[in-house]
């Protein structure tokens, strides 16, 4: 045995316990070395000594059992969710979250208000604007909305929201720089975009009363003047 | 009853099968709990936290051969004796009377500490020395020497690697001889 061992078999001696081997080691090591020996001889008093100190008393079960059953079985305030309640909990709130977003930007479009239109957009030309808008609305006025694809449909959407961006950010210009004819026309525009925007494909009865519309205010008519107008300007 | 129907019948809140759990393992709890405290009234405590613990997790305990009841409440108390040592490391007050000042004292009488108040005075000492180790080191160190457990178990029983209680255990030694070299270098 190594010297270094003979100090942690005296240190685990004083702080812990030896077994018996490791008494029957240590003790055949002292023998042979007197460096170790002399350790071994001012640390003896100190040995054993946690050992003896140590008769471990019994504890008092009945006051703890007291204290244990007062925590652990007082009636439950809540009760437990268990796991499936939990998944039916979480679900909830995530349809809860979606059906306030849905509203809450279904909102926002229609009033306009908020960040709409984004400031980072820039206007069409009133050419490329009426080109873009012309095929939008034949195309709403001749189809039949029953035969549409849901996923065509949702396309249909998407543009009609740009165009709908475009048509306040055109607005805004024709109110600033005081031009009547054509602001008339834009918030007729608005108007109609906003309707078929929010319109769900079951509403006949509206789509054909937006058609209608179209129709009766000539917006293909004076969308057509005002591209003239302005091109012989 | 055996202990299976009681965890079974404590899982469904039956107040006679927390009661048979407790009278049959309370003990032992209290004896590991004491055995690293060396305090009556903090093993007690210990052994409160760790049934109300254990009682209020019963429902994720999963018995099977590798983890028995007993052991996964022998792994709550020493998780609870680990707590209780962090706390005390932050509250205690040093002895400031040193090893070798009382050893002296000792061994110019008889070579014995037969004096009950010397006696006390040595095993405080020892105590303090124990109790400046950090939590885990002290725990390992009386886990290792005091209780003879063999590594692969205080690994298991800790969570932690067996070459991580290894270090443990080296440093703990190292720390403790220090405490020891007053003595040993006086000639």
């Amino acid at each position: 045995m190594k010297c270094q061992k003979a100090k942690d078999l005296i240190t685990i001696g004083i702080y812990g316990r030896l077994t018996a081997s490791q008494k029957q080691e240590l003790e055949s090591h002292l023998k042979e070395c007197p460096e170790c020996m002399r350790l071994y001889e001012k640390s003896a008093p100190l040995m054993d000594l946690r050992l003896r100190r140590r008769e471990i008393p019994s504890p008092d079960l009945e006051k703890s059992w007291s204290v244990i059953s007062e925590q652990t079985m007082a009636p439950r305030r809540f009760p437990r969710i268990i796991p499936a309640q939990k998944w039916i909990l979480v679900a909830s709130s995530l349809l809860i979250v979606f059906i306030l977003g849905y509203f809450a930007g279904k909102e926002v479009l229609k009033t306009g208000q908020r960040g709409f239109p984004p400031e980072s957009m820039t206007p069409l030309s009133l050419t490329s604007y009426a080109d873009h808008l012309k095929p939008v609305l034949v195309n709403f006025v001749n189809q039949d909305k029953k035969e549409t694809p849901d996923k065509i449909q949702r396309l249909e959407k998407e543009i009609i929201r740009d165009m709908l961006l475009q048509t306040r950010l055109l607005k805004e210009l024709a109110s600033h720089n005081g031009n009547r004819e054509r602001l008339e026309l834009l918030q007729d525009m608005e108007f109609i975009l906003v309707s078929m925007s929010n319109m769900e494909s079951g509403d006949q009865e509206i789509a054909r009363h937006l058609a209608r519309m179209i129709q009766e205010k000539n917006i293909s008519l004076r969308l057509k003047e005002l591209i003239t107008v302005k091109s012989s300007i | 009853m055996n202990e299976h129907m009681n965890i079974v019948m404590a899982k469904d809140g039956n107040p006679d099968a927390f009661r048979q759990l407790y009278e049959e393992h309370g003990a032992r709890i209290f004896h590991i709990a004491y055995r690293h405290t060396g305090s009556r009234s903090d093993a007690e405590d210990i052994m409160q936290e760790t049934f109300i613990k254990a009682f209020k997790k019963i429902h994720t305990f999963r018995a099977n051969p590798k983890n028995r009841f007993s052991s996964w409440l022998n792994t709550i108390c020493i998780n609870q004796t680990l707590d209780h040592l962090r706390k005390q490391k932050r509250a205690r007050r040093h002895d400031q009377v040193s090893l070798s000042d009382i050893l002296q004292g000792i061994q110019s009488r008889n070579h014995s500490p037969e004096d009950k108040a010397e006696s006390k005075q040595i095993g405080r000492h020892i105590n303090n020395a124990l109790s400046a180790l950090p939590p885990k080191q002290h725990l390992i160190f009386e886990m290792r020497y005091s209780q003879h457990m063999d590594i692969k178990n205080i690994a298991q029983t800790l969570r932690c690697s067996q070459s991580n209680v290894k270090t443990h255990i080296s440093r703990a030694l190292k720390k403790l001889q220090k405490t020891l070299e007053p003595i040993w270098r006086k000639p």
